[in-house]
């Protein structure tokens, strides 16, 4: 059966419910950026639950959560079953455009994949030319290195930081779970 | 190199048609969870964690927050990404993508099924 046939099914929904103005907002801001793009939103019995905007144009199709205390949740990691979202975006407008990326890369790619650094500075409305000047480095520099196959965690801690945030890794073991850093960035004892 | 998710979710899937069969609604949800659960335990060494809602590679039980009201009389179902989990009072199990392929189709102990 074909998605939307399938929800349209089970949109005949015993109770309706009043639409989360986040999810109204989102709702709007993916229909300006992409006309004729169909949404379904599935509502939990309880309202403060786990919501889900199903959105749909052509052949791209994608699905997002919502939970009022986290906001939205995008998916572009491996599909399993049970997923939880890879992407949290707090703010509506945020979270329409990366779909706007997302729906862009499947239209060139068929593919969708996680965020990488081009994206992410898009998203925040950061120019490379500033990224250079926090970075001490020019503009071709950032572009050099925005579009490597591989890069140095010490240039990727340097740029996050440069565009106000916090690198962080982690590292997954039998028996251990553990964050993980750079010797030259741990504070050292005075 | 550890499953895929594709693999563990066919695992889950395995093991759970193969379990015996639930009397009660409650009886079904912690069989889903509890053969998910060891799933995940076996094959990856991620801590259980449904708390983040953040991705960390784990796959997840549905969770009581993310019930939805079902057409079907008596069922109730739980949403997630790409599939629903449906549950009837019975303890009737139904998987199914969101598209409607179903995935898994586990009658109850006294033989209910739940209806696409």
């Amino acid at each position: 059966m074909p998605i939307r046939q399938a929800q349209q099914k089970r949109a005949i929904h015993p109770t309706v419910r009043a639409m989360p103005g986040p999810i109204t907002e989102l709702i709007a801001a993916v229909s300006a950026a992409l006309p004729g793009i169909v949404s379904s939103v599935d509502a939990p019995r309880d309202p403060a639950g786990e919501w889900f905007i199903d959105l749909a144009i052509g052949d791209f199709q994608t699905n997002v959560a919502w939970r009022p205390s986290f906001g939205f949740g995008l998916f572009t990691s491996e599909e399993g079953y049970g997923d939880y979202p890879n992407e949290v975006f707090r703010k509506a407008e945020l979270a329409a455009s990366r779909i706007q990326q997302l729906h862009l890369q499947w239209t060139s790619s068929r593919r969708l994949s996680p965020v990488w650094l081009p994206q992410l500075r898009q998203l925040i409305g950061i120019q490379q030319a500033e990224i250079a000047a926090a970075m001490a480095l020019n503009q071709p520099a950032i572009s050099r290195f925005e579009n490597r196959d591989d890069v140095k965690i010490s240039t990727l801690n340097n740029y996050v930081t440069a565009i106000g945030g916090r690198l962080e890794m982690r590292v997954h073991l039998p028996g251990l779970d553990v964050s993980i850093d750079l010797p030259s960035t741990i504070a050292q004892p005075t | 190199m550890g499953a895929s998710k594709g693999e563990r979710f066919n695992e889950f899937l395995k093991r759970l048609s193969t379990a015996p069969p639930a009397a009660s609604a409650e009886e079904a949800l912690a069989l889903v969870s509890e053969t998910l659960n060891n799933v995940e335990d076996e094959f990856t060494s991620i801590p259980y964690n449904p708390e983040l809602w953040m991705d960390d590679g784990r796959m997840y039980p549905p969770q009581t927050d993310s019930c939805r009201e079902d057409p079907a009389a008596g069922v109730v179902r739980y949403r997630s990404r790409r599939h629903y989990t449906r549950i009837h009072v019975s303890g009737a199990i139904r998987i199914e993508e969101v598209n409607g392929l179903c995935l898994l189709d586990k009658p109850s102990r006294s033989g209910q099924s739940i209806p696409p």
